[in-house]
């Protein structure tokens, strides 16, 4: 071997070696323009995370303080072709007709003219069907306050749906003297609180985040009111469960709420979201 | 033949320098660190939604002059006014500047109370490369100070600047200011209450002839810890060890270096000196943006924080909470967060370990302020005549509620500065 032929091997092997350092150069340089955003949804997918794309738009929203009353009660009697019970503020009903299913087969939009019939449901018109929190035995229709959605067992219609296809009866719970207690503000994305809930290590691997959601939840109760705050809403399926846990962000802040006792801290927001019976 | 023979070994040379170099690069560059680090990305962006410089620097006190000459101050119902302002400020080119007025109070009172108008007060005197980093990137008004910025809801081809202390106005052409947007913000749901500005000693006063109904609020309250702020401003000196020495009421710091700090239990307010910083400049913008990433450094909530005033000669600048565009005062004996520039590169802070965090449901939902007339006449009863009032404004009174833990009432009340001092006007009567 000549000293030429010498030359020529080690000049291959060092442009392959300044190929391979030019790469890894320029993925850690990439992986450090960004410390959160994109770089975190790619660590994301990595754990075998699964979602859509969460949007970058910022959302505006108010603190709100509001109470259960006797409004429900005092209305009730004026309610047609159903008969009533009150569990505390909530009020039980069951119509003395099943509604059934419309020519089309839809029962949710034959539930939909139901709400909307004062005569029938009390304030039902400020009640909006919810996709995500119904199931197949159940219809959920939120309350909506201050341009946004409630998620909150305190301000919801829920009809059940029994086995053979119908509508029997529904219970009912209402918010009432809402006041706004700061000023419209802005929140943050879907995105930052989707990063940030994964960063606080709050969405397991193998977990599909099935829906995301901004709407006011409970905060806390001060003064005999509860105070409601915009937040973000996901619901998280594990890979290996049929059952579907909801998480929420502070959508001012980006903290994570816990919900439960203080014994046992959980940022479970299922019981605070819908009523566990 | 020559030259064809150099080409093997000038490659090779330099193939081998660029993978020095390259590998030195990798080695140097901190993201390499982490590039097979299976631990996720830090949460270390803990300030990520503190307040904005823009937003400690919103607008305090909106005015508005309707088509008949009455006047009212507007404030928040639903939304966000001064925001809503600030983002209009930004909206217009600026073509020219002219001067209609100066060093004269007639024709200065005349144009504050111009008929379709409003007028949005900045809080000090900035300067137009303030303006134009806070407010508007396109304005392009050189050598103006200013104090208030005034729209018309009948000239969309005019602004005009104000400045209180010279009684400048300026009066600014420009391009791309929509009459609709302004008109938009001035339909939306807002409380007015009726206002008159007065002379008061060559000054504007806003002035409130009738008793008003004000709301009144209710904020639960976080209270930082000690250590918290230790850990994150006292421990970046890491060759040395951290002095720490218990007091009675307070706890001393020092990094035996350049950063000392003081937190007062009693008041629970903190006093941090860093004599190793670039504060001190001689522009106003770089100074103030600066001060603010101080704020930001240590790690002050400042969601509710606006700049309340810069004092020139004390080298002195205060930061307040606000609510409703109103100051709060009573937080601490110096408003939320006071920064006095000691140096080129050194300033001591004060700021309040406790910070507005959740709305809560106030105990009451309104109060009745008194008007500035029956004010005047009860000062007066008291023996403090209108010559030694310098100015007279509307705040908030910062008490913690005596039966909710960690819960901060403010309730609305006026504060008289006399000799330079605000007083609030109860200890006014009761002082007496």
């Amino acid at each position: 071997m000549n000293f030429k032929r010498i030359m020529l091997i080690f000049l291959v092997i060092f442009v392959f070696i300044d190929g391979f350092l030019f790469f890894s150069y320029n993925r850690s340089t990439v992986g450090d323009s960004s410390t959160n955003g994109n770089n975190v949804l790619d660590e994301m997918r990595k754990d075998q995370i699964a979602f859509s794309k969460p949007s970058n738009d910022a959302h505006y929203g108010y603190y709100f303080s509001a109470t259960l009353t006797n409004d429900l009660r005092q209305n009730a009697t004026n309610l047609q072709q159903q008969t009533y019970h009150f569990s505390g503020t909530e009020l039980i009903s069951q119509f003395k007709e099943p509604i059934t299913a419309d020519n089309s087969g839809d029962l949710k939009k034959a539930v939909d003219k139901v709400v909307s019939n004062a005569n029938l449901v009390s304030h039902g018109s400020e009640y909006r069907y919810s996709k995500q929190l119904s199931n197949q035995d159940q219809l959920i229709y939120v309350q909506r306050v201050a341009k946004g959605p409630v998620y909150s067992k305190d301000g919801q219609l829920r009809f059940t749906i029994s086995d053979n296809h119908r509508v029997i009866g529904y219970s009912q719970s209402y918010l009432d003297n809402v006041d706004l207690l700061r000023e419209k503000t802005k929140t943050i994305s879907e995105e930052r609180a989707l990063t940030w809930l994964y960063q606080y290590n709050e969405i397991p691997n193998g977990t599909k985040v099935t829906w995301a959601n901004l709407a006011y939840t409970r905060l806390t109760t001060a003064r005999g009111k509860a105070v409601f705050l915009p937040t973000w809403v996901f619901a998280l399926k594990p890979n290996n469960s049929d059952t579907v846990v909801m998480k929420r962000v502070n959508a001012y802040t980006g903290e994570i709420l816990k919900t439960g006792s203080s014994q046992s801290p959980s940022s479970n927001a299922n019981p605070e979201i819908l009523s566990m019976t | 033949m020559k030259l064809k023979k150099l080409i093997l070994p000038v490659g090779l040379a330099v193939a081998v320098l660029v993978s020095l170099g390259m590998s030195g690069m990798l080695w140097t560059n901190p993201a390499h660190s982490n590039l097979n680090d299976s631990t996720k990305p830090g949460n270390s962006n803990d300030n990520a939604t503190n307040a904005s410089f823009r937003e400690v620097n919103l607008p305090n006190q909106i005015i508005y002059t309707d088509k008949a000459g009455n006047q009212s101050l507007l404030s928040n119902s639903e939304t966000n006014l001064a925001a809503e302002f600030q983002g209009l400020l930004g909206t217009f080119s600026t073509r020219q500047v002219a001067t209609v007025s100066n060093h004269s109070e007639t024709p200065y009172f005349d144009q504050l109370n111009r008929k379709n108008s409003v007028v949005l007060d900045l809080g000090n005197v900035i300067n137009s490369q303030y303006f134009k980093s806070v407010y508007n990137q396109k304005f392009r008004i050189s050598n103006r100070n200013f104090n208030r910025v005034q729209l018309l809801t009948n000239d969309s081809a005019h602004i005009y600047l104000l400045n209180d202390s010279t009684k400048q106005v300026s009066r600014v052409t420009v391009t791309g200011n929509s009459q609709s947007k302004l008109n938009d913000i001035l339909t939306e749901p807002r409380v007015a209450t009726q206002v008159e500005f007065r002379n008061w000693h060559g000054r504007p006063l806003v002035y409130y002839p009738k008793k008003t109904t004000m709301k009144v609020y209710s904020y639960q309250a976080t209270q930082q810890s000690e250590s918290y702020y230790a850990n994150r401003i006292m421990t970046t000196n890491t060759n040395s060890n951290m002095q720490v020495k218990k007091h009675k009421t307070s706890t001393t710091y020092d990094d035996r270096g350049f950063r000392h700090m003081v937190v007062n239990r009693n008041d629970g307010t903190v006093t941090f000196t860093n004599y190793d910083s670039q504060t001190g400049s001689s522009s106003f913008l770089t100074m103030m943006q600066r001060a603010y990433s101080q704020m930001v450094m240590v790690g002050i909530p400042l969601d509710n924080v606006r700049l309340y005033s810069y004092d020139a000669k004390q080298h002195q600048i205060i930061f307040r909470t606000y609510v409703e565009g109103m100051p709060v005062f009573n937080q601490t004996g110096f408003g939320a967060v006071r920064t006095k520039i000691l140096g080129q590169d050194s300033y001591r802070m004060n700021f309040s370990l406790a910070s507005l965090q959740v709305p809560i449901p106030p105990s009451t939902q309104t109060t009745t302020v008194m008007s500035t007339t029956e004010l005047l006449a009860k000062l007066a009863a008291l023996g403090i005549s209108a010559k030694k009032i310098d100015d007279i404004q509307l705040g908030y009174h910062w008490t913690w509620d005596k039966t909710l833990k960690k819960v901060v009432n403010l309730v609305p009340t006026w504060y008289v500065s006399i000799n330079h001092q605000w007083n609030r006007y109860d200890t006014l009567v009761n002082g007496q």
